[in-house]
């Protein structure tokens, strides 16, 4: 049907039938009848101002809308435009934006700054922790061995993991688009590692009949791992040093769909060209992850590592001087103890290393060193001693070695006084004392000695038998010189102790004179009553005379009446015969010998 | 800066490892060639203002017992295609590889190098062989690893084909 043939006003019918699919040309046309041909062309020419007018009254209501449904559609449409704005911005006048992004900038890079400083810090204080550990010595040799440094080996040793290298390649024909490295990683050319990564993955791939859209995604070589992840068009290639968390291969893939996204339409069109990739790299660096040991409880440790190994050696230090000291004290203990010895002089003592050495005098009558060491707590091998003998003044001493000299019997006192003077006092045998006598010498701490209370056990004898010898008298009848058997008992005492007398005084070389005083009574004439006496002191000679009692030792004595009678009161006292005995040097304290 | 992977495909022992080895100075040993089937090397060269980075793909050659590895052609910008002058069969081996490349990887340019012209006198592929070739549009270029020939000029002008700028050989970077 021609439409064109049919005016439109004639067919109501069919318009009333089906209004909505009425042919557009014949609304045109109903409308210029209505209107007319001019008010249609002001239309037409309004159209776009209020087109943008009615866009602008809900741009900002649709974006708002667009944000709480977050739907990033809007976003990734802008950023073209944006990225176009800030790059005309900048070429047209930087000083807007660079005025614009300096409140920001500054911040930022103090904040970079400070990071950088604190990541220099951790790995100085890394590198101080280990510097004397005993691992510290092998680090150093394997530094020294591999041409490291000694911070990269220990960096290196301390680690749980780090990735060391990033690589995004282009999957189709390895090439590098993009790569990251960290510090203190040694890299080989990355072009060829790439393309080598991608050759193992297809050899790998053709090799085993890998199922397609599998691929190899680990490579472990020692304690270094290279996670791969493939997505359609790049591959991202994680060199891994130590065990990394599987949280890693999760950022890996998150990173992978990033870059998939943002950089879509140069993936596709790759034709060699790195340049639109270099912005990747803040991707890149997103994944160079690093976890060491010692993070953490590090900053814990350290002092007390240290104060513990320095507590152990204040300790070790501590107790060997106190060794140390405490055997120095004993030691001067030691060496006071004999300077207070009597006897003891200690001329020299030193100390060397462990050893102690000593030299001296010592009296041979003092105390022994060694003795006296044996008391201490020293040890006999630490302590090396060299004596000399000498004589010490000492009063004790000068009296001791007297004492052991003259051997004193008992009865016998020997007392130095403070002049020094010996002072002997007792009684003793006359043989002692002559020989103590001649011993005596001054000199050694002596400069006298007194023997004036020391009394001679013979001389006192003597004495008493001098005594009763001449107490007794053998007595006679009236003019008789014969000896009565009743005085035999007075002769035999007399002969007895005579004998002792002559024996003793003899032992000790005294002179001895003895007389026999014969006497009578008044009766008579004299001349009879003279040799009367006689008579009788000669018959008490002849009695007396026998061994031990020679008769030259005797003198015999007529001395007629007795002038003073020993008893008046009887008679026969005056008729006797007594002994008298003269030792002229006859007494209890012997003369000094000299 | 521009990189280009560039593959070399030629019959077993034709001296493609030489050819590459005069070219440039790698990091892996010849042993992964016979490992995986391929060794990898880089060569920078200058062309016009921009340089192009060549990344090396030296393929182990094809033999009776051994076919090459066709994924390591996946993404080859271009290709030397070796030719040993004194065995014949290289030849033949050349020209079915030419067809599986391109099979493989669609028609990107590539350069025959007719290796060993150091001892032409005992080539066994004759003039004849060589017209055939150039009736086939091939660019065929004489070289010899041994005294240095045509080594350059064959990547330089293979890198020129590949941006379609002139190239100039640089040492290695």
């Amino acid at each position: 049907m021609d439409t064109a043939a049919i005016p439109h006003g004639a067919s109501p019918p069919e318009a009333k039938r089906n209004p909505a699919t009425s042919n557009p040309d014949e609304l045109a046309e109903l409308r210029r009848l209505l209107l007319g041909g001019d008010l249609e062309t002001i239309l037409q020419d309004a159209q776009p101002a209020l087109e943008a007018q009615a866009v602008s009254e809900v741009l900002a209501e649709a974006i708002a809308q667009s944000h709480a449904q977050s739907q990033k559609q809007l976003t990734q449409a802008a950023v073209p435009t944006v990225e176009t704005a800030i790059q005309t911005s900048v070429e047209t006048n930087i000083n807007i934006l660079s005025e614009a992004l300096f409140p920001i900038i500054g911040p930022a890079t103090r904040k970079s700054v400070a990071a950088a400083i604190r990541n220099l810090t951790q790995s100085l204080n890394q590198g101080l922790e280990h510097s004397l550990s005993p691992q510290s010595f092998k680090w150093r040799w394997e530094a020294r061995r591999t041409g490291r440094s000694f911070a990269e080996v220990v960096l290196l040793r301390t680690l749980v993991y780090q990735v060391e290298q990033v690589l995004l390649i282009h999957k189709e024909t390895g090439l590098l688009l993009q790569q990251v490295v960290s510090e203190q990683t040694q890299s080989q050319d990355p072009d060829l590692v790439s393309a080598m990564l991608t050759a193992i993955q297809d050899f790998v791939q053709d090799s085993f009949n890998v199922q397609s859209g599998g691929s190899l995604d680990t490579l472990e070589v020692g304690e270094m791992n290279i996670w791969i992840e493939a997505g359609p068009q790049a591959v991202l290639a994680c060199v891994i040093r130590g065990t990394a968390p599987q949280e890693l291969r999760g950022q890996l893939q998150t990173t992978l769909e990033q870059i998939h996204r943002a950089y879509a339409a140069p993936l596709k069109g790759f034709e060699g060209d790195q340049a639109p990739f270099k912005s990747s790299q803040t991707y890149l660096q997103d994944c160079l992850k690093a976890q060491f040991k010692t993070q953490g409880n590090g900053e814990k440790q350290r002092p007390t590592k240290l104060l513990m190994a320095l507590g152990c050696l204040t300790l070790l230090l501590g107790a060997w001087l106190g060794l140390k000291i405490q055997t120095g004290h004993r030691w001067q203990n030691y060496v006071s103890q004999l300077e207070q010895e009597p006897g003891l002089v200690v001329i020299q003592q030193q100390r060397q290393g462990g050893k102690f050495k000593l030299s001296g005098l010592q009296d041979p009558l003092a105390r022994s060193p060694e003795a006296l060491l044996a008391q201490t707590k020293l040890q006999p091998e630490q302590v090396t001693m060299q004596w000399e003998p000498y004589l010490s003044l000492d009063q004790a001493f000068t009296l001791k070695r007297w004492q052991t000299r003259l051997a004193p019997p008992d009865g016998v006192t020997l007392r130095l006084d403070a002049n020094q003077v010996l002072h002997i006092s007792g009684t003793a045998p006359e043989a002692w004392i002559s020989l103590s006598q001649r011993l005596l010498h001054r000199g050694e701490g002596l400069q006298d000695w007194n023997t004036e209370g020391l009394i001679s056990q013979d001389r006192q004898q003597l004495l008493a038998l001098k005594d009763r010898i001449e107490q007794r008298s053998i007595l006679f009848l009236p003019g008789s010189s014969k000896i009565e058997p009743s005085q035999q008992g007075t002769l035999q005492a007399q002969q007895q102790d005579l004998a002792e007398f002559l024996q003793t005084a003899q032992a000790i070389d005294l002179a001895v004179y003895i007389t026999l005083a014969g006497y009578s009574d008044p009766t008579g004439n004299d001349q009879e009553n003279h040799k009367l006496s006689q008579a009788r002191a000669t018959a008490v000679e002849q009695a007396l005379v026998q061994p031990g009692i020679p008769a030259q030792a005797i003198a015999t004595q007529a001395r007629g009446v007795s002038s003073s009678p020993t008893s008046a009161d009887l008679p026969s006292a005056a008729r006797r015969v007594s002994i008298t005995i003269e030792a002229p040097q006859l007494q209890i304290v012997p003369s000094p010998a000299s | 800066m521009i990189q280009k992977k560039v593959c070399m495909v030629g019959a077993f022992a034709t001296g493609k490892t030489s050819l590459v080895a005069r070219f440039v100075k790698g990091i892996y040993s010849d042993k992964y060639q016979t490992t995986i089937g391929v060794k990898i090397d880089k060569k920078v060269v200058e062309t016009g203002a921009n340089p192009l980075t060549m990344v090396l793909w030296d393929i182990y050659g094809e033999d009776e017992f051994q076919n090459i590895r066709m994924s390591y052609l996946r993404g080859a910008a271009g290709y030397l295609l070796v030719v040993d002058g004194t065995r014949r069969e290289t030849l033949d081996i050349a020209i079915q590889l030419q067809a599986k490349v391109e099979d493989h990887i669609g028609p990107v340019p590539f350069i025959v190098m007719l290796n060993k012209c150091d001892l032409e006198a005992s080539w066994e592929i004759t003039p004849a062989d060589l017209e055939a070739l150039a009736q086939r549009g091939w660019k065929m270029i004489k070289s010899s690893a041994k005294e240095d020939q045509g080594v350059q000029d064959a990547f330089a002008h293979l890198a020129q084909q590949m941006t379609g700028a002139s190239a100039q050989s640089q040492e290695a970077a």
